[in-house]
């Protein structure tokens, strides 16, 4: 599953706000229909380093690359153009447009190029990939937030991207609607989209990764897979001390 | 199944509107052919359309795009000056002159909406009143910034007299009509296409329109100049049929009051929310000016109105329609989605 190229590239990757360092020398490089778990204590920098990917904050040292392209210090919807989409944390849709247009707007202004009946075949493929489409004519206001989520999964996969940035988008189901994102989130990697997850929800992301890697205090202290992060003892040191360690 | 018929239902949606649009235009091209004499009736028509346009064009930026515009006189002014010197200078056709007069406005648009349309929240809105402002006293002060004389400052320009080309006040009905014609299509597609979508999306939330693709500053940007092209040619058109033009009435704060209360009272965002606000405003406006001596009385009268409606129902005449009847609300449509 792991086997495509590397796509997404950090090298030495660096973030200051002032005389924090919110994200460290990190290196890691993301593969073609890869599921990339972030995680790590509050504070450790993924938020930070998940906002470097996905365009938010320019580097203060260090390259990433797209498919070999910086994408540093360029806007919203450059990165968004470059291939790299994505989703709120709180979700935001656009709240008097239906769920079809929500998605359309990201078909129209997204890397497909399609225009006319061609994007509206294209939203309802969508639609139906992300079980939207019995809600496809309810106002995005209207939503519940397991639905709005799955929204915001679709309006980002509607532009067409290489790779979708997904943040804590398990965060506040219920394990029901959790499980069914997972199943959503599965789907979208086969389709060939590479995922970066940032999750607090363990079970997501344990059972959905192929690689995980761990971050604490700015700096990235493990990556494996799901059984060798689970097994790593600085992660088990990192998120519950020493003495767990030494027992 | 459900998306093919609202697919098929959309299009003669469109149809019935571009025919409403046809019949209004062909009903008032036909006033001066069974009365040339009917004066007073085309002037009446020529307020109604004028007011249409312009309530139409700041629906574009205002109303779509969701940047309220305090200053947009300064583009019917811009455009109606645009007219009066090259006419009164350069001795042009005045008809000639109008697309001239919509790109220059259109131009002032692009100058003022990179730096502007920056801006967030309220800060678009209080910039426009600065534009707006800012661009009367410098037609007021035109002559004696350039040494010239080309708008003879407060006293204002008299058209068409003396070396002048004349126009002959039938064309400019029939000119004014097919400027009518062009906003209401233009706006009607704007509504309906990408462009409108996007336009939508900012005004929802510019920063998950960003994300989701649209390159939000280069939207509003063209919303703003397209919204004063339309501005700027309805100017051209006040140049022609009034024969004379001043700072105060042309780039007065009342005017870029008006544009904001037209579509807000007729429902913002929507096609034809601009033009019932003009077919009220118009006449309200006239009767009130002659019955009233008091020339604040009005601006009072519409302040309260503005607030009447924010409170009760925030889409104006076309949100009331929205709610009568079927029909009525799938041609208003207030908001997207609302089948």
């Amino acid at each position: 599953m792991t086997g495509g190229e590397p796509i997404l590239i950090g090298r030495g990757v660096t973030k200051r706000f002032g005389g924090l360092v919110a994200v460290n020398g990190v290196d890691l490089e993301v593969n073609e229909r890869e599921i990339f778990g972030l995680i790590g204590p509050n504070g450790a920098g993924k938020t930070t380093l998940f906002r470097l990917l996905s365009g938010v904050y320019a580097p203060s040292g260090g390259t990433i690359t797209l498919r070999g392209r910086p994408i540093g210090g360029r806007s919203a919807h450059a990165i968004n153009a470059m291939g790299i989409a994505t989703t709120h944390q709180i979700v935001r849709p656009f709240v008097d447009m239906t769920v079809e247009k929500n998605v359309l707007v990201g078909v129209l202004y997204g890397r497909s190029g399609l225009r006319g009946s061609a994007a509206d075949a294209e939203v309802d493929r969508i639609l139906e990939l992300t079980e939207l489409a019995p809600h496809r004519n309810t106002l995005g206001r209207s939503l519940t937030l397991a639905r709005r989520k799955r929204l915001e999964v679709a309006r980002g996969l509607g532009t067409k991207p290489e790779v979708l940035l997904l943040d804590e988008v398990a965060a506040g189901l219920n394990p029901t609607e959790s499980a069914r994102i997972v199943e959503l989130i599965r789907r979208i990697r086969d389709s060939g989209v590479s995922i970066v997850m940032v999750e607090h929800v363990m079970k997501a992301i344990m059972s959905l990764s192929d690689r995980i890697m761990v971050m604490d205090l700015g700096r990235k202290i493990a990556l494996g897979t799901p059984s060798e992060i689970a097994n790593d003892p600085a992660v088990i040191k990192a998120y519950l001390g020493e003495r767990a360690v030494a027992s | 199944m459900t998306a093919l018929w609202s697919r098929f239902s959309k299009r003669w949606l469109i149809i019935a509107q571009v025919l409403i649009i046809l019949v209004a235009a062909t009903a008032t091209a036909l006033i001066p052919i069974f009365d040339e004499r009917s004066f007073n009736l085309q002037r009446i028509t020529f307020f109604l359309l004028w007011y249409a346009i312009l309530a139409s064009s700041w629906n574009i930026i205002g109303g779509y795009a969701g940047q309220i515009s305090f200053g947009h006189a300064a583009f019917l002014g811009m455009g109606a000056y645009v007219t009066g010197i090259l006419w009164s200078q350069a001795k042009w056709s005045p008809l000639l002159t109008l697309p001239i007069a919509g790109l220059v406005a259109a131009a002032y648009g692009v100058i003022v909406g990179v730096p502007t349309l920056r801006l967030r929240g309220p800060y678009f809105a209080i910039a426009t009143i600065g534009v707006g402002e800012a661009t009367r006293l410098f037609f007021t002060n035109f002559d004696d910034i350039f040494g010239v004389t080309l708008t003879k400052g407060v006293t204002g320009i008299s058209l068409g007299g003396g070396s002048m080309p004349t126009i002959d006040p039938v064309t400019v009905h029939y000119a004014t009509i097919a400027l009518f014609v062009v906003t209401m299509l233009t706006t009607l597609w704007i509504r309906g296409g990408r462009f409108g979508l996007g336009l939508f999306a900012i005004n929802m939330d510019r920063d998950a329109a960003e994300t989701a693709g649209v390159p939000t500053a280069r939207l509003q940007v063209l919303a703003l100049a397209v919204s004063a092209f339309f501005a700027g040619s309805a100017g051209a058109l006040y140049a022609m049929r009034q024969q004379f033009l001043d700072p105060a009435s042309m780039f007065g704060f009342d005017k870029s009051i008006a544009l904001v209360l037209m579509p807000v009272v007729g429902g913002l965002g929507t096609v034809w929310g601009p033009v019932f606000g003009a077919l009220l405003y118009f006449p309200v406006q006239d009767q009130l000016t002659r019955v009233v001596s008091d020339p604040y009385l009005p601006s009072l009268l519409y302040g309260v109105l503005l607030i009447v409606i924010v409170m009760f129902e925030p889409l104006g005449i076309a949100g009331l329609l929205g709610r009568s009847t079927k029909y009525a609300r799938a041609l208003v449509r207030p908001k997207d989605g609302e089948a």
